[in-house]
């Protein structure tokens, strides 16, 4: 828990933003009642921030009238530049904190569609960097991006009844590392949403068309795939029981 | 794509010879666990069996499916037995045309052997099985350990495999993962459809209670329920066993997705480049200044510090991307490019 190798960096933003708001690598030789314990300016510089993101918000409407239409948070570029940092720190040299590095996620949006990819392949390389995803969600629907992505790396995935909730569940839950977390009795969801989102529409689905080339999922069917640009000779799949894969015997 | 392959290990009494450490059939077993997990990260939605020839015959070991950890659990060199007999190739090759055959048309079918011994003894011409399999359009590839043998030769090139011949343990592993990627395709091969799946929710009941599921009815918690017919199913990827939906969860087919959208290579940066990024960055949503640097600039994905393009005597390379025209470093442009496959800056909606 408490650690002098502990490493901490935080991003904040919103929407299209993400800035990073606190890096306390401990590189610095001098380093400064700022950088070890950062409550007191970090405190100064979200409130910075979000008038900062206040003052973006209404000028923007008259800067690009044309711009599509805004996308949720930009989670995937927020997770992406923290694994791109984790991946640097894994490769230096000096004491370990004790644990896998982690990742917590505190949201107040819901997920937005058009970052599937982006969010699972970032969910696939921090499997692959064995980095735990963890999140506290604030939204009023579950967020399945982020369910799959705890679920898929071993992390813990909350939505408290309310804000006041969270700094029981930060406390309880997210001080301690990976190794110790093992000893918390922690009661989990089994719930996992693992429906795909189609490519055409985005919306979720349940039961879809996969391309055979690319494997590209869609909620229609259609004469050519849209991805990889082969055509269709027909439709196939599911129709009797123990058709194709099962072995002779 | 979707492939199906059928893996055949060779026991025969070659298999026993110790050129290998600690013998030829552990090294090889050892080495086929590894590349079944690397097939199954690979090619989302394909399936894998396992055989063995020893004494002359060809017996199965597990049937074509979905899921590694079984088949893993198959390939213990303890279980096995000994390696004896002979090798019999024609053997393998009409148990793969029978089961290969009844597969879908869109799947591409292949055959894989690895195979230690020098000869192979059969019970008729082993020419025309390899005749069969190329009607049936499986592709045969072989991973020799002893030396070339001629009639693998034959059939590899028949049928439009590859052959290779391991010097010593790495070459084997290299061969023999190479066969994890998927081939190039042929369009006599396999034709193009549209295929219906479903994607089951995990159910949500409590850790207590317990439901029969699947085929033989088990007593079991978590468990998947399938969107057409909420037949209740083990696990993922599988095949409904009441209305035959083939069911994945989205995670087996998002591995590949990196493939189909890949990120633009990133390009050193130069003066010229600097000034025109400098134009475009002003009008975005500023993510600047964020690290106190000397030189004036950081990568924008590791946040390390990152010398001025041109400058003498550069800490690190600088790059650029074209896209959303931020800044990384060296590091950065490996990892996004071999490992995330998402480039940080695009995904703040760069230009």
């Amino acid at each position: 828990m408490l650690n002098s190798h502990n490493r901490l960096a935080i991003f904040a933003g919103q929407q299209e933003m993400c800035h990073l708001v606190h890096l306390g690598l401990g590189e610095d030789a001098n380093s400064s009642a700022d950088s070890v314990f950062p409550a007191g300016s970090l405190h100064a510089r979200l409130s910075e921030l979000v008038a900062r993101c206040k003052q973006a918000a209404v000028t923007a409407p008259a800067a690009d009238a044309g711009a599509a239409a805004p996308s949720g948070f930009a989670l995937s570029g927020g997770l992406s530049r923290a694994l791109c940092l984790l991946h640097r720190l894994q490769h230096q040299r000096g004491g370990r904190p004790r644990g896998r590095p982690r990742v917590l996620c505190v949201l107040g949006s819901i997920d937005a569609p058009m970052q599937y990819i982006p969010v699972m392949n970032a969910i696939f390389s921090a499997q692959r960097a064995e980095v735990v995803l963890d999140a506290v969600v604030l939204a009023s629907e579950d967020s399945s991006f982020l369910q799959q992505a705890a679920h898929l790396t071993g992390g813990l995935y909350f939505r408290p009844a309310g804000a006041a909730a969270l700094l029981g569940v930060l406390l309880n839950y997210f001080v301690c590392d990976t190794a110790t977390r093992q000893q918390l009795d922690v009661t989990q969801e089994l719930g996992v949403d693992f429906r795909a989102s189609c490519f055409c529409h985005k919306f979720v689905i349940e039961t879809g068309y996969v391309c055979s080339v690319c494997l590209s999922i869609f909620c229609q069917p259609s004469r050519a795939c849209s991805t990889c640009g082969t055509a269709f000779t027909g439709v196939a799949g599911g129709t009797g029981g123990g058709s194709s894969a099962r072995g002779g015997s | 794509m979707i492939r199906y392959l059928l893996l055949v290990v060779d026991m025969s009494r070659a298999a026993s010879a110790q050129d290998l450490r600690p013998n030829r059939l552990a090294c090889i077993l050892g080495l086929c666990r590894s590349f079944i997990r690397e097939f199954f990260d690979q090619n989302p939605l394909s399936q894998l069996g396992i055989a063995i020839m020893r004494n002359g015959l060809v017996e199965k070991l597990t049937d074509l499916s979905g899921s590694p950890e079984a088949q893993v659990a198959k390939l213990d060199a303890g279980k096995l037995g000994s390696p004896a007999g002979d090798a019999s190739l024609q053997n393998a090759l009409d148990l793969s045309v029978s089961l290969l055959r009844s597969l879908p048309p869109y799947g591409h079918r292949e055959l894989l052997v690895v195979f230690s011994a020098l000869a192979t003894c059969d019970p008729g011409n082993v020419l025309d099985s390899a005749k069969a399999c190329k009607a049936n359009n499986i592709r045969v590839s072989v991973v020799g350990v002893a030396a070339e043998v001629y009639v693998c030769r034959r059939i590899t090139e028949e049928t439009g495999g590859t052959y290779g011949v391991a010097l010593n343990e790495t070459h084997l592993e290299q061969l023999l993962l190479a066969h994890s990627s998927p081939p190039p395709a042929t369009s006599a091969q396999a034709k193009a459809e549209l295929v219906r799946m479903g994607f089951p929710q995990r159910s949500t009941e409590e850790a207590s209670s317990a439901v029969f599921v699947g085929l033989e009815a088990r007593l079991l918690s978590g468990n998947y329920t399938c969107p057409r017919c909420k037949a209740r199913v083990p696990e993922l990827p599988c095949e409904c066993h009441i209305c035959g939906l083939t069911l994945i969860s989205s995670p087996h087919l998002a591995r590949s997705y990196h493939h189909l959208f890949p990120v633009p290579p990133y390009h050193e940066d130069s003066k010229e480049r600097a000034e025109e990024a400098a134009g475009v960055l002003i009008r975005q949503p500023a993510m600047r200044d964020e690290v106190p640097t000397s030189t004036g600039s950081y990568c924008f994905g590791c946040l390390r510090e990152v010398s001025q393009p041109g400058a003498a005597g550069q800490l690190h390379l600088t790059l650029r991307c074209g896209r959303c025209k931020q800044v990384f470093c060296f590091e950065c442009d490996a990892y996004v490019h071999e490992q995330l496959h998402n480039c940080p800056g695009c995904e703040f909606g760069g230009t």
